[in-house]
């Protein structure tokens, strides 16, 4: 069985031990502990996990589809993040910046300046579902066995304003959607790291919810 | 009194950007690097 995970340092298992943000760099390779390896083992899998560390919505669209089809995986893992972060290359590389990524500021304030002033919440909200409904529809003409899900709630104030693209999400392959429940809910209490990213028992909490989904599914 | 009407203006403006600054990233929290 061969699973392709893509989403952010959620997906990627930042600050887990192996993964400290201190040591980070654009070479690192995701955790063995985070939660699609964990799930991989319990499934007896092969993992190709291609998240990024502070990666948007919209690396992880257009990974997940470029390696959908260059590749036939058995199940994919497509994790969606914070709305607001931008999918930018730099130097031949995806270059992630987030609202939070202070230290992008000496080196380039445009990027503060663009948050403050170019930055629109229902834009974004909207390149989101379009992108999610244009891959769930994708994997179904594919026949793709999939799951989607977020690392915290993508129903808020903004979705409201888009109840017909709303009502297009296939709820039966995105995890917590019924709900509004994101894997920051199935962590639960847990230990994090100073970063604010679940530690190994969130991870492994995360793991059997997507395990105990796709056991029901069948 | 339109260069104080501007400098009102600009002030303003400074301080909703940095709330909607402040806003983002309080709902995007995590620190990567």
């Amino acid at each position: 069985m061969k699973i392709l995970a893509v989403g952010c340092s959620f997906t990627f298992g930042m600050e887990l031990p192996d993964c400290p943000a201190s040591s980070y760099n654009s070479d690192k390779t995701p955790s063995k502990f985070a939660y699609p390896a964990v799930l991989a083992n319990k499934l007896t899998a092969d993992l190709t996990n291609l998240s990024l560390p502070g990666g948007s919505n919209g690396r992880t669209f257009r990974t997940v589809l470029d390696n959908s089809v260059k590749e036939k995986y058995d199940l994919i893992i497509c994790q969606w993040t914070d709305i607001g972060r931008a999918d930018l290359r730099y130097e031949g590389k995806d270059f992630p910046v987030t609202a939070s990524s202070r230290w992008l500021d000496n080196d380039f304030p445009w990027i503060t300046e663009y948050f403050k002033k170019h930055y629109d919440p229902e834009h974004s909200y909207q390149i989101w579902i379009t992108q999610a409904i244009a891959l769930q529809n994708h994997f179904k003409l594919l026949g793709q066995r999939y799951v989607f899900l977020s690392m915290m709630s993508m129903q808020d104030k903004q979705g409201k304003k888009f109840p017909h693209l709303i009502e297009q999400i296939d709820a039966d392959n995105y995890l917590g959607w019924e709900t509004d429940e994101a894997m920051v809910n199935w962590m639960g209490l847990c230990p994090k790291g100073p970063g604010g990213h679940p530690l190994e028992l969130g991870h492994e909490r995360i793991a059997e919810k997507i395990y105990e989904h796709l056991s029901n599914r069948g | 009194m339109n260069w104080l009407k501007s400098i009102y203006n600009r002030i303003t403006l400074e301080l909703r950007y940095r709330k909607k600054l402040r806003e983002l990233r309080k709902r995007d929290p995590f620190i990567y690097k």
